[in-house]
């Protein structure tokens, strides 16, 4: 039991991190989940981590449910479900707030970009893909 | 504030469940504004249009940060929750069956091809996202020496990224506010 929990904390404090830099979308932390994953804790072999890469790209949804799968790998139901969470909570959480945050001020979508962490430098050279000029922009993304 | 429950949270659950399904491919957003949008009408294209800013602008999968803040101006907090529980619950148990069918037949050469075309594939995919997102920042020298950099420390020398986002964040930031005043001036 208290190795399993083990396991458990060292997926959660591997992802949780993670989730909070994944600027412009999941893909970006492929290189440091390979790393992790295969060099740092040796969860996976290189095979392995491809062939789960492989699996979560077929599958639907939004992109890194890599994570999930490494879960599965190491412990389970319970070490995919715990990554799973690891990689979206925190983020959902921050998302949430910024919005309210964002509201109560009244910014319209053009002030969100202030409001966007400072972790994020990235963003502001990014600030005209951001801004909702176009609506068809966003709906082709 | 509370403009809240203005869908009740079983329909949120089922609409972005429906969502997380059909959503091949990634491009949640766009799957989102036809499904939640055109088809359900529950939120206006304004509402659609700040959350997906906000959603990119954010780190993190732009689709759930997007489900995130529709969730929360459909039923508030709750609404956040169900919504995003839904678009990744149908997800979560596809793969978990694919994975579990892949470790027993795990064996089979043709399975092994397949995934190596699926992973070429995705991998060039991934590639070609990065190289969009490298031109919509306005190549200049600053930018692309700052992009080079990462590619460089995390993707060869591999460094931990955390570190190296840490360290390279300001400086691109600094650069950022650098250019804009400069031709401001």
């Amino acid at each position: 039991m208290p190795e399993d929990f083990r396991t458990l904390l060292t997926l959660t404090l591997v992802f949780a991190p993670l989730s909070l830099l994944s600027i412009g979308g999941g893909a970006s932390l492929l290189a440091e989940i390979e790393h992790q994953s295969v060099g740092v804790h040796a969860w996976t072999t290189e095979r392995e981590f491809a062939n789960l890469f492989a699996i979560s790209r077929a599958a639907p949804g939004p992109g890194t449910m890599l994570s999930t799968l490494i879960g599965w790998k190491v412990a389970g139901l319970a070490g995919a479900l715990t990554a799973t969470i690891a990689l979206y909570l925190p983020i959902a959480g921050f998302t949430r707030r910024t919005r309210r945050l964002a509201r109560s001020n009244r910014c319209d979508g053009r002030d969100l970009v202030a409001a966007a962490p400072s972790s994020a430098g990235v963003v502001l050279r990014r600030r005209g893909v951001v801004r909702p000029r176009r609506g068809a922009r966003f709906v082709v993304t | 504030m509370h403009r809240t429950n203005r869908v009740r949270l079983l329909p949120i659950f089922v609409g972005f469940f429906r969502l997380g399904v059909v959503s091949f491919g990634g491009g949640t957003a766009g799957w989102l504004y036809r499904e939640i949008v055109e088809r359900r009408r529950w939120i206006n294209d304004a509402e659609f249009l700040s959350g997906a800013a906000l959603g990119r602008l954010m780190p993190g999968s732009g689709g759930v940060n997007l489900t995130v803040q529709v969730g929360q101006i459909l039923h508030g907090g709750s609404g956040a929750f169900a919504a995003v529980l839904g678009l990744l619950s149908g997800p979560l148990a596809i793969i978990l069956a694919l994975t579990a069918g892949y470790t027993t037949i795990g064996q089979s050469p043709t399975l092994h091809a397949v995934l190596d075309g699926v992973a070429a594939a995705a991998i060039g995919l991934t590639f070609a996202t990065g190289l969009k997102l490298v031109r919509f920042g306005r190549a200049s020298a600053g930018p692309l020496a700052v992009t080079a950099a990462t590619v460089l420390s995390v993707g060869v020398l591999r460094w931990p990224m955390i570190t190296v986002v840490l360290c390279l964040a300001p400086v691109s930031i600094g650069l950022a506010l650098l250019d804009r005043r400069g031709g401001r001036a």
